[in-house]
């Protein structure tokens, strides 16, 4: 019987320098989705720990809309754990990440966004729905100071490696 | 001609571009106009009705005449002003609209016609015969006027589109705009100044003048590296062109090698610094080669050191006429002055330079340039020769930006010139020349003020405000001049659309005197150009001609953009394979290796065949895979339906309220097939729902609508029911859904589940969790094809292998894969509906489901499902077609009763799908017919026009295999 091989989104394996900018996939982990039944936020968050507010990004959870964040985790355990509090939603394989860092990372986001990810606001942690390049995305920066992580479903995925990929190059002067 | 110093340009290096063919040497720093006019090139260009020739008129982004064709084959660019056009190595240019040259221009006819061309000529000239006004008329104008062509081939050099955000944008770095953004900086905002010009300094760069003491061009340098320092943003060769909600501003910027970026430019503030346009007057002859504005001709002589005539005579009625005699006898060229007003009013005249006060120009001479002058007075007239006609009729503010929120100029008879209402954009101010304040001094300390007052607003903490810069503050002697007495037919107020005096007073006296409708009905103030130059002198011949004043007679307002924006750069790279994302399924992959062909639908490539063996069209890979699926079993990615997770303590109610049916009784493990209607009581996407739990389901859509539907359903929580607790997410992407189907399908899903998936442990329209080579899934028993079938689901990561371990597994079942193609005929053969059927103009009764609509709840379209006229018994009806003999069917055909004329009143219906079913052995098809399910065993014909197809049918069930379901229940 055929193994069962999983399969990367971008159809390619990538990690790659484009001048003085590093593009790489940000490797598969498990996350769900957590959307707070009204008025358990609080009690979930005494599972999951504190969720950043409206916009806002830690390392374990983005923000991606009012009451709807996405969590590191495995969304079995969180789902069980959350029984009563929260809608879980496995997203593990919805989304295909990049990770881009660098002099200029946000200048080259800036190239497919409909936003300035030199702004201050973007500065620190902050995980911005947005569409990169006509596909819906996720931009976001997990700590002060790390890298952008790019996010699309997966569906999008080479198309959107694509695009990063020649703003990066735009940007590295290639 | 070149002069021998001065300037700012780089005489260290020359290089050559061209002009129609001919070298012309250039430096750094030039424009093309420089360049040209360095070289000796009057004619440049012929105008856009009349074939006037016509030479360089301004020197900046005003330009009416001086229109080129930039670059060569696919990177050809049409219409680009010579003013502004950077000069480069290799610059390769063209004149426009002439044929065969530009000095031996056919067209020039039209100059002779000119009395049969006047305003509003097309709306009552070529009138008779009618039938010559589209095939004669129309194509004969259109080929006689024009600007430049464009290549028609793709550019291979696509413009990209990027976003900035900012506290303060300041539009314009001249005297006013860098100190806006120097106050705005030092303050801490965070500032982007945008120029259109590629150096920053505005008008300095003009003059002669000094700014704290040095010249002004090497103050704003030094500004500049401030700003710089600061962190400011400056983005030179940036026009911003238009001001749109919420404080986003549009720019174009132009690389040093002409590729463009658009820019949308978010800010919490603006200064407007877009200083003034300079007027002509409007004398006859005034469009000669040679004439051009005086504050131009000084620019040429300053800027780019560059004579633009030998021999001059300068007009005017203020400063700016003297000016430019100055400076022309500073640089060793002949000038007289004729300005308009008394010799009492004037001073003596500058030093070499010859004045005729209370002088006007009336005439010019000068085939292909002008050769003389005309000069009237009170003593009578004389012809002086001269090259060159400078003439100032005073100065406009650049108030458009201030109109794009509609705001409505104000004239201002202190600055003669219309001014920015109140009525600006939120958040915009307007500084410097904008405003009327003429003096370098005045624009200075404006800016300041406006930069300060932006910080002030923006909570930003303003220190101590500094000693403005020592600059020219002389108060401006001037008085405005618009018409020369006398002035008609050959005396033109808008130089790009021809438009003269005469043709102002021919629209004033046939009932188009409004200025709205002046701007109609000749045309001014539109193209390119949308009358920087000519628009305030056109409104100053509308009020002459009416007898009222320019406050009176009002101004049109300006619109986006304020310079001209190519089409391609709002494109960007939009275009060919990066015109729009494409989605691929998890097996993708596997199926491209699998010698697939893909289709799009909506955004996705769905495999449609596989070419297996010597196939050698796509009906020989499309029968075998439906009778493959009717004999055997096949596999098929159905991941691209939409998967919409809902959860939550009312998400059951929700589902009742979206929903036409029941879902609120569905037992968990078990599936349902739903409908869900729009508000007018049409059809809006139908699917299955899953209940996962008592409180959470999953919701499967057409692939086409699952985003119409995932806005309608938040549409539906977040404003209709936000009472509810219910959650929404999309789950399309997170699972590889591959349908299994077939009489062997059991059998093949038992090799790969390791769970009980036999009838009793798995029913028809039960789910249930399964594990496949140890990876979590689930399977669904439903059936799109009328076969016994399964749709199993795992992680997408697993998709490529989920398709490989069927394909191992069922070897020996005869497996293999099938595509959208067949998967098409086998619903047809079942008569299931999909988005042919789907289309937006049936209800659930025409699709033979009305029995769906629950009659014990409330449900979004119920109201209107019951309206009148969609319940009458005359309307089309789901029918099964089964072409009688050997035609052909096409979707689309409408059908007729035989021997019925084809009218819209004998229409009875239409075909919505076909096929060529392999079970039935024939073409058949699915339609919509009156009546419908009265009628079975009729024939009828169905008719299709484009394909010249007449085609016998018989009304059938629409269910052609296994009518009553056995099959896929098995």
């Amino acid at each position: 019987m055929a193994e069962m091989i999983a399969e990367g989104p971008f159809g390619e394996a990538v990690d790659e320098t484009l001048g003085g900018l590093r593009l790489a996939e940000v490797a598969w982990r498990p996350v769900a989705s957590v959307q707070p039944f009204r008025g358990r936020q609080g009690e979930v968050e005494a599972v999951t720990g504190a969720l950043p507010g409206p916009g806002g990004a830690s390392v374990a959870a983005l923000a991606l809309a009012l009451d709807q964040w996405l969590v590191e985790g495995v969304a079995a355990e969180l789902a069980a754990r959350l029984a009563g509090l929260a809608a879980v939603t496995d997203q593990s394989d919805g989304w295909a990440w990049l990770r881009l860092e660098g002099a200029g990372a946000e200048a080259a986001v800036s190239r497919l966004a409909n936003f300035d990810p030199e702004a201050p606001d973007c500065a620190g942690p902050f995980a911005r729905r947005t569409v990169l390049a006509r596909c819906p995305a996720v931009v976001a920066r997990r700590e002060a100071g790390g890298a952008l992580e790019l996010g699309c479903p997966r569906s999008y995925g080479r198309w959107f490696l694509g695009a990063v990929r020649r703003a990066a190059r735009a940007e590295a002067g290639g | 001609m070149r002069l021998s110093k001065g300037g700012l340009i780089d005489r260290s290096e020359t290089f050559e571009i061209r002009f129609d063919g001919r070298r012309i040497p250039a430096h750094p720093g030039d424009t093309v106009a420089s360049a040209l006019l360095a070289a000796g090139e009057r004619l440049v260009a012929r105008s856009f009705k009349h074939h006037r020739p016509r030479g360089i008129f301004s020197a900046g982004a005003e330009e009416p005449n001086a229109l080129v064709g930039v670059g060569r084959g696919s990177r050809h660019e049409p219409n680009v002003r010579a003013t502004v056009q950077e000069a480069r190595p290799g610059l390769r240019l063209a004149s426009q609209n002439r044929w065969p040259l530009l000095s031996v221009d056919a067209g020039a006819a039209a100059d002779l016609a000119k009395p049969l061309l006047g305003a509003g000529f097309y709306y009552k000239t070529f009138m008779w015969p009618k039938a010559f006004w589209e095939k004669v008329y129309e194509p004969l104008i259109r080929n006689a006027a024009g600007l430049g062509r464009l290549s028609g081939r793709a550019d291979p050099d696509p413009a990209e589109k990027r976003t900035r955000d900012c506290d303060l944008l300041v539009i314009g770095a001249g005297p006013a705009g860098l100190m806006a953004a120097r106050e705005g900086a030092r303050a801490g905002l965070r500032v982007v100044l945008a120029e259109e010009d590629f150096l920053l300094g505005g008008r300095l760069l003009a003059e002669r003048e000094t700014v704290g003491g040095v010249p002004g061009a090497e103050w704003a340098e030094g500004v500049r590296a401030e700003l710089e320092s600061l962190g400011v943003r400056v983005m030179a060769r940036t026009a911003v062109f238009g001001v749109y909600d919420h404080g986003l501003y549009g720019a174009l910027e132009r690389g040093p090698g002409g590729r463009a970026t658009l820019w949308r430019v978010h800010a919490r503030r603006a200064v407007l610094a877009a200083g003034a346009i300079e007027r002509p007057v409007a004398f006859e002859g005034n469009d000669r080669p040679g004439v051009m504005l005086a504050g131009a001709a000084r620019a040429y002589l300053n800027r780019w050191a560059v004579a633009p005539g030998r021999k001059a005579v300068v007009f005017g009625a203020g400063d700016d006429a003297w000016r430019t005699a100055e400076a022309m006898a500073a640089a060793g060229l002949e000038a007289v002055i004729a300005d308009a007003r008394p010799v009492s009013a004037l001073g003596p005249a500058p030093e070499g330079v010859k004045l005729f006060a209370g002088t006007v120009v009336s005439g010019t001479r000068g085939r292909l340039g002008l050769r003389e002058v005309r000069l009237r007075s009170d003593r009578g007239e004389r012809w002086v020769q001269a090259d060159l006609l400078a003439a100032s009729g005073g100065w406009s503010p650049s108030v458009h930006l201030s109109c794009h929120h509609r705001g409505r100029p104000v004239w201002d008879a202190g600055v003669g010139g219309f001014v920015p209402g109140a009525d600006l954009p939120p958040g915009m101010s307007v500084a410097g020349a904008a405003t009327g304040a003429w003096s370098t001094h005045a624009a200075l300390r404006d800016g300041a003020d406006a930069g300060r007052a932006a910080a002030e607003a923006l909570g930003a903490s303003v220190g101590a405000a500094e000693a403005l810069p020592e600059a020219e503050d002389a108060p401006r002697r001037f008085a405005p001049l618009f018409l020369v007495h006398g002035a008609g037919k050959g005396a033109y107020v808008d130089l790009q659309n021809d438009v003269t005096v005469a043709d102002v007073r021919q629209a004033e006296e046939e009932g188009f005197g409004a200025v709205e409708h002046l701007k109609r009905y000749t045309t001014l103030g539109m193209a390119t150009d949308q009358g920087k130059t000519g628009n305030v002198l056109g409104l100053a011949a509308l009020a002459q001609a009416t007898g009222v004043s320019m406050g009176d007679a009002g101004t049109t307002i300006y619109r986006p953009p304020w310079t001209p924006v190519p089409i391609s750069a709002f494109g960007g790279d939009h275009r060919g394979e990066a015109y729009r994302p494409a989605l691929e399924a998890p097996s993708h992959a596997w199926a491209a290796a699998r010698r697939a062909s893909f289709v799009d639908s909506g955004a996705w490539k769905r495999a449609e065949w596989y070419v297996r063996g010597r196939e050698r069209g796509w009906r020989d890979s499309v029968d075998r895979e439906a009778a493959l699926v009717r004999e055997a079993v096949g596999i098929c990615d159905v991941s691209t339906l939409g998967k919409i997770d809902v959860q939550g303590p009312d998400a059951a109610a929700f589902l009742d309220f979206v929903y036409a049916n029941m879902m609120s009784s569905l037992a968990v493990g078990r599936c349902r097939y739903g409908l869900m209607l729009r508000e007018d009581g049409f059809v809006f996407d139908d699917g299955t729902v899953a209940r996962l739990g008592e409180t959470h389901f999953l919701v499967t859509t057409t692939t086409a609508n699952a985003g119409a539907v995932m806005r309608w359903m938040e549409f539906v929580r977040q404003g209709l029911r936000p009472d509810w607790d219910v959650t929404l997410i999309s789950a399309t992407d997170q699972w590889a859904q591959v349908a299994v189907a077939g009489p062997r399908s059991r059998t093949l899903l038992e090799r790969v589940v390791a769970e009980d998936v036999s009838d009793a442990a798995l029913p028809f329209m039960g789910w249930r969790d399964v594990t496949v080579g140890g990876v979590a899934g689930r399977v669904f028993r439903i059936s799109f094809s009328g076969e016994l079938a399964y749709e199993l689901a795992v992680p997408a990561r697993y998709g490529g292998a989920l398709m490989e371990r069927l394909m191992a597994a069922g070897a020996d079942l005869g497996v293999a894969p099938y595509g959208t193609e067949a998967l098409g005929v086998l619903r047809i053969e079942k008569g299931h509906a999909a988005g042919a059927e789907l289309d937006g103009r049936t209800t659930a009764g025409d699709l033979g489901l009305g029995r769906m609509l629950s009659k014990k709840k409330d449900f979004l379209g119920r109201a209107l499902a019951h309206r009148e006229g969609l319940t009458d018994c005359e309307r089309p009806a789901l029918v099964g077609l089964r072409v009688v003999g050997e035609g052909a069917l096409s979707a689309g055909a409408h059908l007729f009763a035989p021997g019925a004329g084809r009218t819209a009143a004998e229409d009875q219906g239409w075909v919505s799908s076909v096929a060529w079913s392999p079970a039935i052995g024939g073409m058949i098809g699915l339609g919509f017919l009156a009546r419908g399910a009265e009628r079975m065993g009729e024939t009828v014909t169905a008719s299709d026009p484009v394909r010249g197809r007449e085609t016998d049918c018989e009304v059938v069930s629409p269910h052609f295999v296994d009518p009553d379901g056995e099959r896929l229940r098995g």
